[in-house]
């Protein structure tokens, strides 16, 4: 019987590796940037004395011990659905980086074992924290470590390394391996601190203890500045990124950016529109509370925010009438009629630059004011409101994101490519347009 | 409508020149946010006593 033909019906077999693997990956970035940010907690409690870091550590390292199974059983079940599903691709992939998936198998191993230790020998290594801390950093490395692997898999689906294909050093550091690399290790920060916001406001909201209260305020406070600080560096190194892309895939990259799939970046920049708005509207609520009042910084706040606001705008102006050619959504010309302040250069490029900026802005006064410590409990309901539609609005980013990286391969769909230029979305090798020496020479050609 | 319906479940490739490929997409967001939601709020209640 012929291998791999077998079809899903109503969704098809694309969605069904697509809802698996966005699945996993919104549990395994959470897992990989909590643990550093409890260790870092843990840590920090350590050093400065004050009960709450270690309260939150040992509360969110619970939390991804529990949460563990969920992502890697997703994981597990993601590779049984390629193997059936796309198996042909599958092979070859597994032929190219062998020692790779080996290699993130075990940190993967080492990586739960760790984390169980850490979280259970909690209370027998309190007089040893520094041990215990290393312990926690040790984990954060592995899940690190295993990231590191499988972005040079997903890298290589879209840039092909042009060398053999058994040239291990270059499959591996393909030419968008390290930005994409460098992108999920700052968003695993941005991502897990929006989360352990969200939560935070949600648990704030509905205590009633007072020293709940004060907790969970400042646990939101503290989530928020891990989300909002790794984010206003993402523009920067998605930069980079977009850049490796169009410098080896051209194709793909007008697609994304200028083609009929650019809507996926307006959607994207609007998620990121919420995100730096309603973080930038909580640290000027927030600095009302400061204990040594700081009008002068809260006005300048004030400004960032309507700064925010416009350099936000600036980024989701569409740059023709043609929003969502895919379904219909064309108007007036569509590609013809270019809209005003919608362009890429230089319209969009001011628009991120200038956000950026502002971010790093206002969080060095919040942080300026954070050392004068705030009066915690008091936030009102709205700014909590604001930390849940950040939790919210990251998760619906990530989904955005990776969805674009993995459709940006279908180019016009004349074919659409599971691994760039060399092997299609039926498993049919294009060797005429490989550029990996081997891979796409049949079967002899994988040694 | 009918005809809508048809282009939207058809099971042929997900070549995107039709609606079929965004109805997929959506299809995809729910499923994800479903998945996601569900292990969540079941990670919660196992341990909302401790």
């Amino acid at each position: 019987m012929p291998i791999g033909n077998i079809d899903i019906p109503i969704i098809g077999k694309n969605v069904v590796i697509a809802v698996l693997v966005q699945s996993h990956i919104l549990f395994a970035a959470f897992i990989i940037g909590a643990v550093l940010i409890a260790a870092t907690s843990e840590y920090l409690g350590m050093v400065t004395k004050q009960q709450r870091y270690e309260r939150f550590a040992k509360n969110l390292a619970r939390f991804v011990v529990l949460l563990f199974a969920s992502g890697a059983a997703l994981a597990i079940t993601f590779v049984l659905a390629l193997i059936t599903l796309f198996p042909i691709f599958f092979s070859y992939l597994q032929n190219v980086f062998f020692w790779v998936f080996l290699v993130e198998a075990f940190m993967f191993l080492g990586q739960i074992i760790i984390v169980y230790a850490w979280y259970n020998v909690w209370d027998k290594l309190a007089y040893r924290k520094a041990l215990h801390v290393v312990f926690g950093f040790v984990a954060g490395f592995m899940g690190l470590m295993a990231m590191t692997m499988i972005d040079a898999v997903a890298s290589f689906m879209l840039t092909p390394s042009e060398s053999g294909v058994d040239q291990v050093a270059s499959t591996f550091l393909n030419q968008t391996m390290v930005p994409l690399n460098m992108h999920r290790f700052v968003g695993n920060f941005s991502y897990a601190g929006f989360l352990i916001a969200g939560w935070a406001a949600w648990r704030y909201l509905r205590t009633t203890r007072d020293d709940d209260r004060e907790y969970y305020d400042w646990m939101g406070h503290f989530g928020l500045l891990w989300g909002f600080g790794f984010l206003i560096m993402q523009p920067v190194i998605g930069y980079g990124y977009l850049k490796g892309i169009r410098e080896s895939a051209p194709a793909a990259f007008n697609t994304i950016m200028l083609g009929d799939k650019s809507w996926v970046f307006l959607l994207l920049m609007v998620w990121i529109t919420i995100m730096s708005t309603a973080s930038t509207a909580y640290f000027v609520h927030k600095l009302r509370f400061a204990v040594k009042p700081t009008e002068f910084l809260r006005k300048l706040c004030v400004g960032a925010l309507g700064f925010t606001a416009l350099f936000s705008i600036l980024n989701v102006i569409p740059s023709n009438a043609s929003l969502i050619p895919q379904i219909g959504l064309v108007f007036a010309g569509g590609e013809n009629t270019q809209i005003p302040l919608g362009s890429m250069y230089p319209w969009k490029y001011i628009g991120l630059i200038g956000l950026m900026l502002v971010g790093v802005f206002v969080v060095a006064l919040y942080l300026k004011t954070a050392a004068g410590g705030f009066h915690w409990g008091r936030a009102s309901r709205w700014s909590q409101f604001a930390l849940m539609a950040c939790a919210v609005t990251v998760v619906l980013a990530m989904i955005t994101m990776g969805y674009t990286r993995e459709t940006a391969r279908r180019v016009d769909n004349d074919p659409g490519f599971l691994i760039y230029n060399c092997v299609t979305l039926d498993q049919e090798l294009t060797p005429e347009t490989c550029p990996v020496e081997g891979l796409a020479d049949g079967a002899e050609g994988v040694t | 409508m009918l005809d809508a319906a048809f282009i939207l479940l058809q099971t042929a490739g997900t070549d995107e020149g039709s609606a079929t490929g965004i109805f997929r997409f959506f299809a995809a967001f729910v499923l994800i946010a479903i998945i996601y939601t569900g292990a969540l709020s079941f990670t919660y209640w196992i341990s909302k006593d401790e």
